[in-house]
């Protein structure tokens, strides 16, 4: 799954631990995360949609939709 | 050589740093398990040497060792069941299923070197069933300390 993740992040000059921190993840998640190796539950992606206030649409991309 | 042991010993350290107080304590509580299974196998062994002695004894030392061994699947729910991070949770079953896969292979191979050499391989039950246990632990830290590589 595709994500904005690191432009989110990078728009509020967040490092990576500093996401982590917000989220209570751990760093090596938000990697994760980011490099779409690992796709967040519900609860998370809404967290992260919270956090950077915006809808969980907007973060995530299905790539199988075209 | 000596600056290789250093990095490595810092690595340790901060990895070690790293860990949450939850993860702290579930390794620190198989550690103290592992050992209690090291000492029973120990005692199985010396019992075993200098004789049998009663039935009951016998009875019970061959049961002694499912009481850590219960107490660390218990404390692995435990833990499983207490992280709250979703991605850590994921990658501790993954190497816990890695671990198992590695442990049964191990198991094989020893019972084949068992079946083939007797006489060079006549380790006691007790000794084989903590050189699973360490497999399957020393395979599970592998497995995470690899995993945790890839997503660093």
């Amino acid at each position: 799954m595709k994500n904005r993740l690191r432009v989110l992040r990078a728009e509020r000059n967040w490092s990576q631990a500093d996401l982590a921190e917000r989220l209570e993840v751990s760093r090596q998640s938000v990697n994760a995360i980011e490099t779409g190796k690992y796709d967040p539950s519900l609860p998370l992606a809404f967290r992260l949609a919270r956090l950077f206030e915006t809808s969980i649409e907007q973060i995530f991309a299905d790539e199988t939709q075209g | 050589m000596k600056n290789r042991m250093h990095i490595l010993r810092d690595r340790l350290r901060n990895g070690l740093k790293q860990l949450s107080t939850l993860q702290r304590g579930t390794i620190n509580r198989i550690f103290a398990n592992m050992m209690l299974m090291a000492l029973i196998s120990a005692a199985s062994h010396f019992r075993s040497e200098y004789g049998y002695g009663a039935k009951t004894l016998v009875f019970l030392f061959a049961l002694l060792p499912a009481i850590p061994m219960f107490a660390i699947i218990w404390l692995l729910g435990r833990y499983l069941a207490g992280e709250s991070d979703e991605f850590v949770r994921m990658m501790v079953v993954k190497s816990l299923l890695w671990a198992a896969a590695v442990t049964v292979a191990g198991d094989m191979i020893q019972s084949a070197l068992v079946a083939l050499s007797s006489e060079f391989w006549s380790l006691d039950q007790g000794f084989l069933t903590i050189m699973n246990f360490d497999l399957f632990f020393i395979a599970s830290v592998f497995s995470v300390a690899i995993q945790l590589r890839r997503y660093r």
